[in-house]
C-alpha cells in the first residue's frame, strides 16, 4: 500500500514536472530569463560559438605557417611582400608582428636551451595542394558558426587559389551568402572568382550589382558604410561596364567613385577606365 | 627448544598512547600460542613489532633470532592480517602467483604450491573466481592460502577466526593442529576464547599494552574448574586490578 | 632470475593486471575510435585528402590518455594497499619497502607504458597508410620522449600518492603538468613585470617544477618538420631519469618512515 502511494505520488510529480515544462515557456515565454536559442549549439555556447569559430581559423593559419602561430616565431624570416598574411592569398610575406611579439631578452638557461632545440621555433608556408589540409578547420569553424564570414571568404580564397577548383569555391560563398544576406564581402570575392577564374562576365555582374545592393542597405540602415568597400565593388562594376562598352554607366560609377573622396589605387584605376 | 619468537621488554609508544609497555614473550618452535586480549590491549601493535613493519621504542623483538626488520627473517614467517581485502580484480591462483612472487619463489614451485594450498583451505571450487566475488570467510581462508605459500616456519595470524563459519572454523582448527604437526610454530591472537583454549598450547593476555597473563592450556584445566573465559574476565572485567605476568 | 628480480616482476604483472582488467585502457581505446572514425569519414566541401586535422586530434587524445592513465595508475599504487590493509601481507613478506617502492613504480611505468605504446602503433599504422610514411624518425623520437614524460608523471604521482589523498593526487597532478605544459617555458616572460616576490616564485617554479613540455613532439610528427638532434632527445630523457629519480628517493623516504 505504502509502496503504491509512493509510486503514485513520483509519477504525479513527473507529470506536474512535465506539464509545468511545457507550458511556462507558453506562457511566460517573454520573460523567462532565458529564451531557447535556434540550434543546440546556440543554446549550449552562446556567444561563445564566434570566438571558437574564430579559434579554428587561427588553427587554419598556424596549419599554414607549418603548425607555428606567427607570434611564436623566434626567428624572423625575409619574405617577399604582401599585404595580407591569409592563406591562398600569397605564398611568401612578411609577418610585421613578429618582432613585437618575441620578447625583448628571452630568458637565456638550460630550460630555454632544451625548449628551443625541442620545439619548433620557425615556421614556413604551405603550398599547392597541402592546402587541402586547411579546409577541415574553416569547415568545422562555418559549422560551429555560420555566421563567420571570415572563414568564408578564406575557405573560398584557399580553394580556389591554391587548390584550383573556383566551382566549389562558389558554392562555400553561395553558401555563406545564404547564411549572412546582408554582407557584400561575399557577393565581391563570389563575384571576382566569376569574372577571373571562370570568365562568367553576367553571374560576375549580379554578384557585383547584389554587393553594391547590400552596400547601400546597409548605408541606409546605419546611416554610414564602408567607402573603401563601395570602392573595391565600383572597381569591378567600372571594369564591366567597360567590357560591355557602357559608356553612361562608366561616368556614372566613376562619379560615384569621385564623391568618395578616397583616393586609392582602386580609384586611380576606375580614372584610368574612365579616361580612356 | 630453540625461541621461534622473542619478545623482550618491549615498549611501544603512539604519542600520548603507551601501546605496548614493558612486554617479554617466548614463544618455542612448534608450539601454537595465543595472543588475547580486548580491543585496544596492544596485540596488532604487538603483531606489527614481530613483522618488522617498525621497531619498538625500547627491548628487542627476534623472529628465529634475528631482527624481522631484514627481509630474511620475514622469509620465515607467514602472516595473515585481519579482514584483508585482496585484489578485486585477481583469482586465486593469481593472488598467489603474486605473493609467490613476491616471496621470491619460482613459477614452477608456486604453481606447486596452489595446486596443493586451494583445496587445503576449502577453496577447491573457487580458485578461478575473480577476489571480487568472495565472502568476508572466503577472502579469510584466501589469506590463509598467501600466509601459507612460501611454507614458513612461523605462522603469525591476526583474528583468523573472523568471519569463519562454524564448519570452516572446524577445518580451520584442524588445519592449525595438522601444521603444528609438521612443526610449524604458530602465533594467532583472537577474541574466540573457547577456540583459543582448544588450539593453544599455551595463552598470552594483554591488558591496556601490558603482558598479564601467561600460562598454558594445561594450566588452565588443572586449575580447580577454571577455564579461559574465566581467567580472561577476572583479569579484564573493568576494576579488576592488574596482576604480574 | 633472482628473487629481487622475482619479486619486481611480480608487482609489475599485478599494476599490468589491474589496468587491463579495469578496462581503462579499452574504454580510452574505444572513446578515441569513437571520435576520430566520424572525423575520419568527413569529407569537408568534398575535398579528401587532408589528415593533419585527425594526426593533431589522435596525438591530443594520446597525450590525454597517457598522462591520465599513468597518473591514475601509478597514483592508486599504495593508497588502495592501505585502504584495504593488503600492505600488511606485502610487508609481512621478504620484501625491503625500497624493492617495493621500485616494484610499484616499475609496475605503474610498464602499464602506462603498454598502454601509450598501443595507441602509437595504431596511431603509427594509421599515418603510415594514411601518408605512405611508416614510423619516420621523428615518430620514434616521439615515442621515445613520450616514455621519458611517462617516466616523469609516474614518479611525480607515486610520490603525491603519499602527500595527498587519492582525488587531491589526481588533481595536484593534473594541474601542475597542465600548467606546466601550459605556461612552463613562458613563465619568466609572463611575470616579467610583475612584484620582485612574484618574480622570484616565478623563478623557482621555472626552475624546479617539471617541465612536461620537453616531451612534446606533436608539431613536429603531425606537421612533418625534421627529427631533433639525438644528443638532445638524450639529454631530455636523462632529465626525466633525474627528475623521476628525485621523486622516488624522496618517496622512498616518506615510505621508510611512515608507520602502517
Amino acid at each position: 500500500m505504502r509502496a503504491t502511494l509512493q509510486i503514485s505520488a513520483a509519477a504525479l510529480t513527473l507529470v506536474g514536472a512535465l506539464a509545468l515544462g511545457q507550458m511556462l515557456p507558453r506562457v511566460f515565454g517573454d520573460r523567462l530569463p532565458q529564451t531557447a536559442g535556434t540550434s543546440l549549439l546556440d543554446q549550449v555556447l552562446g556567444e561563445a560559438r564566434m570566438m571558437i569559430s574564430d579559434g579554428m581559423i587561427l588553427k587554419a593559419d598556424e596549419y599554414y605557417h607549418g603548425g607555428m602561430r606567427v607570434t611564436d616565431c623566434t626567428r624572423a624570416e625575409a619574405h617577399a611582400a604582401s599585404s595580407l598574411d591569409l592563406p591562398g592569398s600569397a605564398s611568401a610575406h612578411v609577418h610585421e608582428d613578429e618582432d613585437e611579439a618575441r620578447p625583448e631578452s628571452p630568458p637565456r638557461d638550460l630550460w630555454n636551451w632544451v625548449n628551443t632545440r625541442i620545439h619548433v621555433a620557425e615556421h614556413r608556408h604551405m603550398d599547392g595542394d597541402q592546402a587541402k589540409e586547411l579546409i577541415p578547420w574553416y569547415w568545422a569553424a562555418v559549422r560551429l558558426e555560420p555566421r563567420n564570414v571570415q572563414a568564408y571568404l578564406l575557405c573560398a580564397s584557399v580553394i580556389n587559389h591554391d587548390l584550383g577548383n573556383p566551382s566549389e569555391a562558389i558554392r562555400i560563398l553561395e553558401e555563406g551568402i545564404r547564411n549572412n544576406p546582408a554582407v557584400a564581402e561575399l557577393e565581391i570575392d563570389a563575384g571576382c572568382i566569376q569574372l577571373n577564374r571562370l570568365r562568367n562576365t553576367r553571374a560576375a555582374q549580379a554578384c557585383f550589382e547584389s554587393a553594391y545592393a547590400k552596400w547601400a542597405q546597409d548605408r541606409d540602415a546605419h546611416g554610414h558604410a564602408d567607402g573603401d568597400l563601395k570602392m573595391r565593388i565600383l572597381f569591378y562594376l567600372c571594369h564591366l561596364a567597360r567590357q560591355r562598352d557602357d559608356t553612361p554607366a562608366l561616368d556614372r560609377y566613376f562619379a560615384e567613385a569621385q564623391a568618395l573622396g578616397i583616393r586609392s589605387g582602386s580609384f586611380t584605376a576606375i580614372q584610368k577606365m574612365a579616361e580612356h | 627448544m630453540d625461541a621461534a619468537i622473542s619478545i623482550d621488554q618491549v615498549t611501544k609508544r603512539f604519542g600520548a598512547v603507551q601501546a605496548v609497555s614493558d612486554v617479554s614473550l617466548t614463544v618455542r618452535s612448534g608450539e601454537i600460542m595465543g595472543f588475547l586480549g580486548t580491543n585496544g590491549a596492544g596485540k596488532t601493535t604487538t603483531i606489527k613489532m614481530l613483522l618488522g613493519f617498525f621497531a619498538p621504542d625500547a627491548g628487542r623483538v627476534r623472529i628465529f633470532g634475528a631482527d624481522p626488520v631484514n627481509a630474511a627473517a620475514r622469509s620465515r614467517i607467514g602472516f595473515m592480517p585481519e579482514t584483508a581485502y585482496y585484489y578485486r580484480y585477481l583469482n586465486l591462483r593469481e593472488l598467489l602467483r603474486f605473493y609467490g612472487g613476491l616471496c621470491g619463489l619460482s613459477a614452477a614451485s608456486i604453481r606447486a604450491r596452489t595446486e596443493q594450498l586451494i583445496p587445503q583451505v576449502g577453496l577447491a571450487d573457487a580458485g578461478d573466481r575473480l577476489l571480487a566475488h568472495y565472502s568476508k570467510g572466503m577472502l579469510q581462508r584466501a589469506g590463509i592460502a598467501q600466509a601459507l605459500l612460501h611454507d614458513p616456519d612461523l605462522l603469525i595470524l591476526d583474528e583468523p577466526l573472523t568471519g569463519l563459519d562454524p564448519l570452516a572454523r572446524i577445518q580451520f582448527r584442524d588445519l592449525i593442529l595438522a601444521l603444528r604437526d609438521q612443526g610449524k610454530t604458530i602465533f594467532f591472537s583472537s577474541h574466540e576464547l573457547s577456540e583459543a583454549e582448544l588450539i593453544c598450547d599455551r595463552v598470552a593476555i594483554l591488558k591496556q599494552g601490558r603482558l598479564v597473563w601467561l600460562g598454558s592450556c594445561g594450566d588452565i584445566a588443572g586449575d580447580g574448574g577454571q577455564n579461559l573465559e574465566r581467567i580472561f574476565l577476572n583479569l579484564l572485567a573493568p576494576g579488576t586490578p592488574e596482576a604480574p605476568p | 632470475m633472482t628473487p629481487c628480480c622475482r619479486q619486481l616482476a611480480a608487482l609489475c604483472a599485478l599494476s599490468l593486471r589491474e589496468l587491463y582488467r579495469r578496462k581503462d585502457v579499452w574504454v580510452v581505446f574505444t572513446l578515441g575510435l569513437l571520435i576520430l572514425a566520424p572525423l575520419a569519414a568527413i569529407k569537408p566541401y568534398g575535398i579528401g585528402g587532408g589528415s593533419r586535422h585527425l594526426f593533431e586530434i589522435a596525438q591530443l587524445l594520446i597525450w590525454i590518455s597517457a598522462a591520465v592513465i599513468a597518473i591514475s595508475v601509478a597514483g592508486r599504487q599504495f593508497p588502495p594497499e592501505f585502504e584495504h590493509r593488503t600492505i600488511y601481507p606485502l610487508l609481512a613478506k621478504p620484501v625491503s619497502r625500497t624493492t617495493l617502492l621500485a616494484g610499484k613504480f616499475l609496475g605503474a611505468w610498464v602499464a602506462s607504458v603498454s598502454a601509450t605504446g598501443c595507441f602509437y602503433l595504431a596511431y603509427g599504422l594509421f599515418a603510415g597508410a594514411k601518408m605512405g610514411i611508416w614510423f619516420p624518425a621523428v615518430f620514434c623520437q616521439a615515442f621515445a620522449l613520450h616514455v621519458g614524460f611517462l617516466t616523469l608523471v609516474t614518479a611525480l604521482s607515486l610520490l603525491g600518492s603519499f602527500c595527498f589523498t587519492p582525488t587531491a593526487n589526481l588533481t595536484v597532478c593534473g594541474v601542475v603538468v597542465g600548467g606546466m605544459f601550459a605556461i612552463g617555458q613562458r613563465l619568466p616572460e609572463m611575470t616579467a613585470g610583475q612584484p620582485a616576490v612574484i618574480r622570484a616564485l616565478a623563478k623557482l617554479i621555472y626552475v624546479a617544477a617539471p617541465h612536461v613540455e620537453f616531451f612534446d613532439l606533436r608539431r613536429r610528427v603531425v606537421h612533418e618538420w625534421g627529427p631533433v638532434g639525438w644528443q638532445v632527445v638524450a639529454a631530455v630523457l636523462l632529465y626525466a631519469v633525474v627528475y623521476s629519480g628525485a621523486c622516488l628517493l624522496l618517496a622512498g623516504w616518506i615510505f621508510r618512515r611512515r608507520k602502517c
